[in-house]
């Protein structure tokens, strides 16, 4: 492809324009709705959810959020409990008989790269069939989420003095983990299938 | 003895202004190589890093304009050394002229080019950005770091502008060296050939201390944390640098 010495010109001409013209639309493009990073969330120092269970604080704790609950009339005397999404599962006997199970999701505050995902985060899904508890995940296959993040060029990070992504590169702990608390009836007896961590019983 | 005589200055503007005109295509083909380098950008490959979760994966693409500015720097390298062809000496014999003056326009021509490209190239990377709230949407897209401030533009322009020089000055320098003596340029590779391996394998200190001294230089430019300072460091090079090319090629013979 051969171009001609005047459309060699125009060309220059369009590319100048297009660029001076891209610096001066970025500044009138609206900022909302951009992904906020640097959000301060408040993220548990240490996994403490067992001591916090035992306490019954779980649901004030700094970090834990409940995101659903559910209630199952059970009337058998086995449960077997099989976990899908590695979840973490606190177990509470109750004082009473009272034929019924009650579950609830917690999520751990998460961030990535200083950017909150939480609100992603699902809880998993809980049904009974039978004498069976399911855990699995919402969604299976996963749900890619793709974030784009801009940085300074070489010739400008050198001298700047504030990088705007410099601390843009924590991970929170415990991303994404979330917690099931399952409080079972007096004398039911449980069968735990769970592949990732057993359930711990805090009484 | 002519009734006129042109000063050297009037001669080395005829044949800048002759150069401009003649050597366009060198505009032309920056936009290809900045065009093909922003498609690249485009393309993610400024490097991601990915996680996951219960029920989603999370990839982030980190973007910037250092593709474009890379492929600008190669760009600024091969025709500055070019610059000091045959072909191109032999053009300035169309004029009444000299080397001093044939060096003196092809280093205007080679500063035009790279305040253009200096700016274009700082300016490509706010053209990525919307380019990027176009196709990818805001709400993908990490509010820090994508607005950059007016002071920061023109930071980006003036640092790439200087790094282009200084790439160009070295360039021009290579190229002179080449011209004067063909033997540099089986050096010019040889070198680092010999740094690499020679020096690896018969001295380990020896190495050592090569590489303490190619860190070091580049530490005094890449490290350099004041854009003043760093312009005043990059100014000197390129003095010294077109200085010592402008006094190889005045020994080169008048026709080869």
């Amino acid at each position: 492809m051969k171009f001609s010495g005047k459309l060699k010109e125009y060309l220059i001409i369009a590319y100048c324009f297009i660029l001076i013209a891209s610096t001066f639309i970025l500044y009138i493009i609206p900022k909302d709705n951009f992904v906020m990073s640097k959000n301060t969330i408040n993220v548990p120092s240490s996994l403490n959810y067992v001591e916090l269970a035992i306490q019954g604080k779980l649901n004030e704790a700094n970090g834990y959020i409940e995101t659903k609950a559910w209630s199952f009339v059970f009337t058998g005397e086995r449960l077997i409990i099989t976990d899908k999404a590695n979840n973490i599962l606190i177990g509470e006997r109750k004082s009473i008989d009272d034929g019924k199970i009650e579950v609830i999701n917690y999520s751990i505050n998460s961030s990535y790269h200083g950017i909150n995902f939480t609100d992603i985060i699902k809880p998993s899904n809980v049904t009974l069939s039978n004498n069976n508890l399911f855990l699995n995940d919402v969604s299976n296959p996963p749900t890619p989420i793709k974030i784009n993040q801009f940085s300074l060029d070489f010739t400008l990070n050198q001298f700047a003095k504030v990088n705007p992504t410099s601390d843009l590169t924590d991970t929170s702990p415990f991303f994404s983990m979330k917690i099931i608390y399952i409080k079972i009836p007096k004398s039911l007896q449980i069968d735990d299938t769970s592949s990732f961590k057993s359930l711990q019983m805090i009484n | 003895m002519y009734l006129i005589e042109p000063s050297v200055f009037d001669i080395a503007k005829k044949q800048y202004l002759f150069k401009l005109k003649t050597n366009f295509g060198l505009f032309f083909s920056l936009i290809i190589v900045q065009m093909f380098a922003i498609l690249l950008t485009l393309s993610g490959m400024s490097g991601s890093t990915s996680t996951g979760g219960s029920g989603f994966d999370i990839t982030i693409s980190f973007i910037s304009g250092n593709i474009v500015i890379v492929l600008t720097l190669i760009w600024a390298l091969s025709i500055s050394i070019t610059m000091t062809s045959i072909k191109d000496i032999n053009m300035d014999f169309t004029f009444v002229s000299n080397r001093l003056t044939s060096s003196c326009s092809n280093i205007g021509l080679l500063i035009t080019l790279s305040f253009y490209a200096g700016i274009a190239t700082a300016l490509s990377s706010n053209l990525i950005r919307i380019l990027y709230y176009y196709i990818y949407h805001s709400k993908n897209i990490v509010n820090e770091g994508f607005f950059i401030s007016p002071k920061y533009i023109l930071m980006n322009i003036i640092s790439t502008v200087l790094y282009i020089i200084l790439i160009i000055s070295i360039g021009y320098f290579l190229g002179s060296l080449f011209q004067h003596n063909k033997v540099f340029i089986i050096l010019f590779f040889a070198i680092p050939f010999g740094i690499i391996f020679g020096l690896k394998l018969f001295s380990s200190n020896l190495n050592g201390t090569s590489i303490y001294f190619l860190t070091n230089i580049f530490n005094f430019y890449f490290k350099e944390g004041s854009l003043i300072i760093f312009a005043i460091k990059v100014l000197i090079t390129v003095a010294v640098l077109f200085s010592i090319a402008v006094l190889l090629s005045k020994r080169l013979e008048v026709r080869k």
